[in-house]
């Protein structure tokens, strides 16, 4: 038996207009891409970078509204570290190439080169081994040795700044060593082997800098202000309110009232409370005392003996990655069993 | 200057209570201002298990040292230059061997180690001189490519010099 099949007929000219769509190189790459995870990544959606505090929104150690000393080894605003010293300004609420963001001036402060830069902790680069990653930041600057370097386990060089005063996004890939050491970072710096010598009025002002996986620097991830300050505080956080920088005697109220809590446990040994940690940091930190109130002595806690605050002479403070306590040693004038009020200030360090 | 507090590291110039932690930077710091300075950093005996952990963190820094300082004198001398070693290896081919009877690998030499010129032993450059009317004259100096890497060899073999003999015997 014959079956006869009848198709409408095709116009084979339209069929061929309508594979012509309006498709750009962007979209070629998402039809090019093999797996949904590649498209992913062509996109950048989800969490992308792996800088910590990349707008400096956060700062922690001071406000840096003038343009501050930084000593070698030191941490300024939230995570960010000196490698050769310099002097840092922080501006926040600016605009740049359209982006409402803040942005930092490092600059020269009399030794002959100066590095700013971010570690990447270990446990948060490991999915980078052997990765090509993308580092991307908006720089202005005057001075054309400056550029992007980073140390994996070995040196690696990347780009010089376009040196003409005015902002540019400047972004390097490369691939990262897949064996590395326990931490890796990310430098602002004149150093190709040697440091080159900059000069009185040299500057890099450095924003939105972002790290990421794969071969394209895409748009700088905001981030919210809560979010990114509970980052930082795995690194450091202290216990001044909002406004306040860690120092001694400055008698906020409130913190200056004191609290309940201290547990005399002779006549001259007393524990406090343990303090908890909002973040769990990255490691046992170092931990600094300071006086809370005015007329207690800088880097004592206080405790109130019923009719005057007096210094903790003797204190000791063993601190964990979530809490510490303060131990008085050698006090006097205590009975065992009963509490007492007490103040205090302190700031945590668990930097790389 | 440290002290011990308890079970922490009290630095008296900067007020720190630092843990027993090897993750903590500071702590870290203690260790190579042990190595550094020696009990002149420590008010009173510095803890055994302190200064353990400080000789440890010496010794590896030690051994780490003097694998890139014999690493870098195993480098050829530019001056010298570098001899092309070979050797025979197998094709992948196999061909039959009638007097033994036996399949045999296909041997070819290939160049493990590729030869380097020596560098010119000199350069020579114009000097120009402050005075704008003096001709510049020549001057011969030793190619600086040479002078760094004398100079390099010189440091790395002097790391080796100072290793001590148990920490040579680690490697």
């Amino acid at each position: 038996m014959t079956v006869r099949i009848e198709k409408p007929a095709i116009n084979v000219r339209e069929e061929l207009a309508d594979l012509r769509k309006p498709t750009g190189l962007a979209g070629e790459a998402m039809l090019r891409a093999e797996t949904p995870q590649e498209q992913f990544n062509l996109i950048g959606a989800g969490r992308r970078n792996l800088i910590i505090n990349g707008d400096f929104q956060v700062s922690q150690r001071g406000d840096y509204s003038s343009s501050t000393s930084v000593a070698s080894g030191a941490y300024s605003v939230d995570r960010w570290k000196s490698n050769d010293p310099f002097n840092l300004q922080r501006f926040t609420g600016q605009v740049i190439d359209g982006i409402r963001t803040n942005y930092v001036k490092v600059s020269y402060n009399g030794t002959a080169s100066m590095g700013f830069m971010q570690l990447i902790e270990d446990k948060d680069y490991e999915v980078l081994r052997g990765q090509t990653i993308t580092i991307s930041a908006y720089v202005r600057t005057n001075q054309a040795l400056f550029g992007f370097r980073l140390y994996d386990g070995s040196q690696k060089y990347g780009p010089r700044f376009v040196a003409d005063g005015n902002w540019h996004r400047a972004t390097w890939t490369f691939t990262w060593s897949p064996s590395s050491p326990s931490y890796f970072n990310i430098l602002f710096d004149t150093y190709q082997g040697s440091f080159p010598t900059i000069g009185s009025g040299d500057y890099m002002d450095i924003a939105m800098v972002q790290v990421e996986l794969g071969k394209v620097a895409t748009p700088f991830e905001h981030r919210s202000y809560g979010e990114e300050l509970a980052l930082c505080q795995r690194y450091y956080q202290h216990n001044f309110p909002t406004g306040y920088y860690p120092a001694n005697g400055q008698g906020i109220t409130d913190t200056e009232d004191g609290v309940s809590g201290w547990a005399a446990f002779s006549s001259s040994t007393a524990r406090s409370p343990y303090v908890y940690f909002p973040v769990t940091m990255r490691a046992s930190p170092t931990v600094t005392p300071y006086s809370a109130g005015s007329s207690d002595s800088d880097g004592k806690w206080a405790r109130y003996n019923f009719s005057a605050w007096v210094d903790i002479v003797s204190q000791s403070i063993d601190p964990t990655s979530s809490f510490f306590a303060v131990r008085e040693n050698g006090g006097s004038g205590m009975t065992a069993g009963y509490t007492y009020l007490m103040r205090g200030m302190w700031s945590a360090d668990a930097e790389l | 200057m440290f002290n011990i507090n308890e079970n922490t590291i009290y630095c008296q110039t900067h007020n720190h209570y630092i843990p027993l932690d090897p993750a903590n930077r500071h702590y870290q710091e203690v260790l190579d201002a042990i190595i550094a300075e020696g009990a002149a950093c420590f008010d009173g005996d510095i803890p055994e298990d302190l200064q353990a952990a400080a000789d440890e963190k010496q010794f590896n820094q030690q051994l780490a040292d003097y694998r890139v300082a014999t690493a870098r004198l195993a480098q050829y001398i530019v001056a010298d230059g570098r001899a092309e070693v070979t050797e025979m290896q197998p094709t992948g081919e196999q061909v039959f061997n009638e007097e033994t009877m036996e399949m045999e690998d296909v041997m070819h030499e290939v160049i493990t180690v590729t030869a380097i010129e020596p560098v010119e032993p000199t350069v020579t450059r114009m000097v120009y001189s402050d005075d704008m009317d003096a001709e510049p004259t020549e001057e011969t100096i030793e190619n600086p490519v040479i002078t760094t890497d004398v100079a390099e060899r010189a440091a790395a073999q002097a790391t080796v010099d100072a290793t001590p003999e148990p920490v040579k015997d680690a490697v």
